[in-house]
């Protein structure tokens, strides 16, 4: 959404607040109806920027975490530039662009690079509430050009959102974008990934993305039946499938995790529901991903046996974007 | 080195500052001789880690970033073995780091095993800020320094610049170094420093008389392709190769040139006679250990170094990481 001259990529409203505002990646009419985990994920800037073309001598951004510690990045358009950490007082970030950004220019455009170096992205952390509490500065909107044409929608669980990466660009669907050259729009929502149809319904009528992963069933295996999951599963794939039929979906199934070292079997079971659905749609552009063929190594995983560590999230992004390439084409 | 029961990883000198523990990759007695450059990265401990098995039921250590000569915060990342458990921000004021072994510490062990990983799930590794100049303030808790078993068999060295010791990478085992120990199985002594790889006779004497490395790679050239003749140049890789291989006959040695940068993209010539001089004298050994290893080879993607046109980004660590492991694995295995 726009606000002021800037760009705030990949959130769709923002909540204002006395000193600032907390942005959201759902609109808050759709927001009130997911579950409590989605809800409060949801507030989480994972895969949110701040984009703009800088029109004065410097920017200078205001940002307050709301629950912990978290890492912002500076970009210039696919350039890393620095990281600050967002704590719980007010954090000053100024932006110049650097001397030799005609260089990058010239560069960017040998190279055809997606995204403009003159296009400045703060990218938000992941796994903190972020208020944003001023903007100063001129600014311009990006332009349509300066960023990748094609958008790429993931959907998902905690993993989706983002932890255990630390930093807000380790994230397997962000580097996935990155490797692809592809913008993400990221709707990952930590123990909020409940299939329910208003996200299907809001997922499916959403016309800015032009091909999206769906990660289904973490975060239901621990407490829905396999019949409810099931059901949701249907829905959320018809839907999505019916409204979506001209582009390429990609189902993915739940990732290795403790359960599977366990040797229990319920896991299995909501696996083989999105693998059997997929089947049946019997669509050349609606695919089935395995969670094994994308997190391989049992390292890859952090303590907990159930978030990707930093590493795993590499992994994933190089199997993923594997497959995904073999459909996409840019 | 052991200090306090605890393991310091990569780590060859401690200095008891009075405030706090300052600790340095290489001895002091090398150190002194390097250029400054070197000198003063020595002691930001890239690729270094306190280890240990946590005897009591808790430990808690005190660090803070010590700013009067390098105005720097980093990050410190806690696993258990192989596996990641959280980070910490390193600043000047200073915090604690609190370890608990996690509940889940037997399934940890037991996966281990089934898996064959190399790191115990016991061994508390917390990775320090690859880029402060840290100091150790507190130490509290009952330590074991890590058996042998518990631990990779196998070490490798890495020698070289700033990009070798892991700038500007936000997380210390976000370097290229780091990443190819992890994708490899292995340890690794990181003896990067950050303008600094000059090549000295005193550093090249140091690599080959040590005795704790399996193989080794050495990054030669960005640091001195600014400030130093061709000439120069040839001089101490001609050194600096043939002495490490005279004293490391029987190892791996990988000699990586320069990574491409801006010069490259400059239509410049000078960075061209520095990687021939390294490919010619691998060449001229002859030697089917001794392997040369282009830079375009292991970073290929522009948008793999940051704003500067030097340096990686973490995006570009990631694939130097992924491109260094592969050619490894085809001699090393």
């Amino acid at each position: 959404m726009k606000y002021k001259n800037v760009e705030l990529y990949n959130v769709e409203e923002i909540k204002k607040e006395n000193d600032g505002f907390q942005l959201l990646r759902i609109p808050e009419a759709l927001r009130e109806k997911l579950n409590e985990s989605a809800k409060n994920a949801s507030l989480y800037p994972s895969g949110c920027e701040i984009r703009f073309n800088l029109k004065s001598e410097k920017a200078k951004i205001f940002l307050k975490g709301i629950n912990g510690n978290g890492i912002c990045e500076v970009f210039f358009g696919d350039f890393f530039e620095s990281w600050r950490l967002i704590k719980n007082e007010i954090t000053e970030i100024e932006i110049r662009y650097p001397q030799n950004i005609d260089k990058l220019k010239i560069w960017s455009e040998e190279k055809k690079l997606k995204f403009d170096p003159e296009l400045v992205r703060v990218i938000l952390p992941h796994l903190l509430i972020t208020k944003i509490i001023d903007i100063e500065g001129e600014f311009e909107l990006p332009e349509r050009n300066q960023t990748p044409q094609i958008k790429y929608l993931a959907y998902g669980s905690s993993i989706t959102h983002g932890a255990s990466a630390v930093r807000p660009t380790g994230t397997y669907a962000f580097k996935t974008a990155q490797l692809l050259n592809v913008d993400l729009i990221n709707l990952g929502f930590g123990g909020g990934a409940h299939l329910e149809k208003e996200i299907a319904d809001y997922i499916a009528e959403r016309d800015d993305w032009d091909f999206a992963t769906f990660e289904l069933g973490i975060n239901m295996v621990g407490g829905f039946e396999v019949e409810e999951f099931e059901k949701r599963v249907d829905y959320f794939i018809e839907k999505i499938v019916s409204k979506k039929g001209d582009k390429k979906l990609f189902f993915i199934d739940i990732y290795p995790f403790f359960m599977d070292y366990e040797n229990q079997e319920k896991q299995m079971k909501f696996r083989e529901i999105v693998k059997n659905k997929v089947k049946e749609i019997n669509r050349d552009n609606v695919i089935h991903i395995s969670g094994f063929d994308i997190l391989k190594s049992l390292k890859g995983l952090a303590f907990d046996i159930l978030h990707p560590s930093p590493f795993g999230m590499e992994e994933m992004a190089y199997n993923l974007s594997n497959i995904l390439k073999k459909y996409i084409t840019d | 080195m052991i200090y306090r029961n605890i393991e310091f990883y990569n780590v060859e000198e401690i200095f008891e500052k009075s405030n706090g523990l300052q600790l340095s990759r290489i001895p002091e007695r090398v150190r002194e001789k390097l250029n400054d450059n070197a000198k003063t990265r020595a002691i930001m401990p890239a690729g270094c880690e306190m280890r240990f098995n946590l005897k009591s039921k808790k430990a808690k250590i005190g660090v803070k970033a010590d700013m009067e000569v390098v105005w720097r915060t980093g990050i410190c990342e806690i696993y258990f073995g192989d596996f990641f458990h959280s980070w910490h921000f390193v600043n000047e004021n200073p915090s604690v780091i609190e370890i608990e072994y996690p509940q889940n510490l037997e399934k940890l062990k037991e996966l281990k095993n089934k898996k064959n990983l190399k790191f115990d799930p016991s061994v508390v590794r917390i990775i320090l800020p690859h880029l402060v100049d840290l100091r150790i303030i507190d130490i509290e808790g009952e330590f074991e320094p890590p058996s042998k078993n518990q631990l990779p068999d196998k070490r490798f060295l890495s020698y070289g610049s700033s990009i070798t010791h892991g700038g500007f990478s936000i997380v210390p085992t976000y370097t290229y170094v780091a990443k190819t120990a992890y994708i490899l199985g292995m340890d690794a002594l990181n003896l990067g420093f950050g303008g600094g790889a000059h090549l000295e006779k005193e550093i090249a004497d140091y690599i080959a008389e040590r005795d704790d490395w399996d193989f080794a790679t050495f990054e030669l050239g960005v640091n001195m392709v600014g400030g130093f003749e061709v000439e120069e140049f040839e001089k101490r890789v001609d050194y600096f190769i043939e002495k490490i291989v005279n004293e490391k006959i029987e190892k791996y040695l990988f000699f990586i040139d320069i990574f491409p940068f801006y010069m490259d993209f400059d239509n410049e010539e000078k960075q061209k006679k520095f990687r021939n001089i390294v490919k010619n004298k691998v060449k001229q050994i002859n030697k089917k250990n001794v392997i040369h290893i282009s830079g375009f080879k292991i970073l290929k993607d522009v948008r793999g170094l940051m704003t500067d046109r030097v340096h990686p980004s973490s995006q570009g660590f990631e694939e130097m990481g992924y491109n260094l492991a592969s050619i490894l694995k085809k001699y090393i295995f």
